[in-house]
């Protein structure tokens, strides 16, 4: 079965990934090249070879990534159209074709753990948000085979979880509606986003539009925080959020805008914005 | 040191430095020359290397210092002239002949040369060696870069990391 311990291992907080543990060498070398040299080699280098350049060791991967070179976050796409084919294969791994920017022709397949990929709702700094089996949203680093649970569904005050002997069995929504546990998440959420990546050890924080809601939960925190809601039977609806510059964004259908400060002591705070309301 | 003569000394009265390599060898070589190393020039513009006292070159071995030396020489000239503007394109097809069979050596030598060329500050040199790494570097995966080089094999967890970097950018190496 999938994750259970979902509120825990979030609990303690991301300290996973550790992408940049470069160890010692023996001996006066090529490794040992002081980083203004490598650098200058790295000049003569397209993209594609200073990458293969930053897997030789650690000396040059460092100097690789201080000249740049393209980080897993950026230039991939990923196709998950097949999945929704195989989406009644229960326990099968799911497997998704990864297009690099600079050789879209190419596709890589790129395998998940079972169980954690039933939809996806969100890519942020080379992290996918997914939906697990449970209709849990997870974090995983597709490259580092690194998965964060996310606070469970059933955090939400709208979802309930009944169990049958000890199993979970389904979930009531809202009115009463029952709903199959890997099912409830292919529409519950509509879009996540992360402030930074979880592994760099900052705080890093995922904001989901859910339904007419925007939550979001901080790294260490074991639980969803509830930011806004709109009417229920309302016409408006969050259709985006965004993170930029230390502020999450969100807009609903109707265009209002607005800037989420998250750090305040008493809750977060928000800031109306319609850059395009003229005002006379 | 007064207004020493225009630095090329092409008229035969050239000044000439010694520089002394890590194992003691003395090489007499023209200032203009040793001018090329940013780090000599400085010592040399304060009348440093003339007479017997020689400039002591603690990082640099014989072998290494003849080497870096041939450059200079070569490129001396050109050098003087500003980068040579007024070179005809015999000149430059001469250096550039020189400068490709210079390089055409082992890694080991050109890895000695190119920490030369980093230590003295030589930056035509240091910028032909790294070209020529990097030709070398080129079309390779990283565990044939790492015999090209001459590096010792990877210890379990470092050709761990190759791998998950590899994996990740997987596209690098098809």
């Amino acid at each position: 079965m999938g994750p259970t311990s979902a509120v825990s291992i979030w609990a303690v907080g991301f300290q996973m990934v550790s992408p940049d543990r470069l160890g010692p060498y023996t001996g006066p070398s090529w490794s040992d090249l002081p980083i203004d040299i490598l650098l200058s080699i790295l000049q003569y280098l397209e993209v594609p070879q200073r990458v293969t350049f930053a897997s030789v060791c650690r000396t040059w991967h460092n100097a690789a990534v201080a000249y740049g070179i393209p980080c897993s976050s950026v230039p991939w796409f990923m196709s998950w159209a097949d999945l929704i084919d195989k989406k009644n294969v229960q326990g099968a791994r799911t497997t998704c074709s990864f297009y690099h920017l600079l050789d879209v022709n190419k596709a890589y397949d790129v395998s998940f753990p079972r169980g954690c990929f039933v939809a996806c709702c969100g890519a942020s700094h080379g992290w996918l948000v997914l939906v697990n089996e449970l209709s849990n949203l997870v974090l995983y680093n597709p490259f580092t085979m690194t998965m964060i649970n996310l606070p469970p569904v059933t955090d939400f005050a709208c979802v309930e979880a009944v169990y049958n002997k000890g199993s979970l069995e389904h979930y009531i929504f809202g009115n009463g509606r029952v709903h199959e546990t890997n099912f409830l998440g292919t529409w519950f959420y509509q879009k996540a986003v992360l402030s930074c990546s979880p592994s760099k050890g900052v705080d890093s924080v995922v904001m989901i539009i859910h339904r007419d809601w925007l939550s979001f939960v901080k790294a260490g925190q074991s639980k969803w925080q509830v930011a806004s809601t709109l009417p229920v039977r309302g016409s408006d609806r969050y259709t985006d959020c965004v993170y930029h510059d230390g502020r999450f964004y969100s807009v609903t259908l109707h265009g209002m805008v607005e800037e989420w400060n998250l750090d305040e002591p008493n809750g977060p705070t928000r800031k109306s914005r319609a850059p395009w309301t003229y005002s006379y | 040191m007064a207004a020493p003569e225009s630095g090329d000394g092409n008229n035969g009265a050239a000044r000439m430095v010694t520089l002394i390599s890590s194992d003691n060898t003395r090489f007499e070589v023209e200032a203009a020359a040793a001018s090329l190393s940013q780090t000599l020039q400085l010592t040399i513009l304060d009348g440093g290397g003339g007479g017997g006292d020689g400039i002591p070159l603690p990082n640099v071995d014989s072998a290494t210092l003849s080497k870096v030396l041939e450059y200079c020489i070569k490129h001396a000239p050109a050098a003087a002239n500003g980068g040579a503007p007024n070179a005809t394109a015999v000149d430059r097809a001469e250096l550039e002949r020189f400068d490709n069979e210079f390089v055409n050596i082992d890694q080991s030598v050109l890895y000695s040369l190119i920490m030369a060329a980093h230590n003295l500050e030589i930056e035509g040199l240091q910028s032909l060696v790294a070209k020529k790494v990097a030709d070398m570097i080129k079309g390779k995966s990283p565990m044939e870069i790492r015999r090209t080089l001459g590096f010792p094999d990877p210890t379990p967890e470092e050709q761990a990391e190759m791998n998950a970097h590899m994996l990740e950018y997987g596209w690098a190496y098809e």
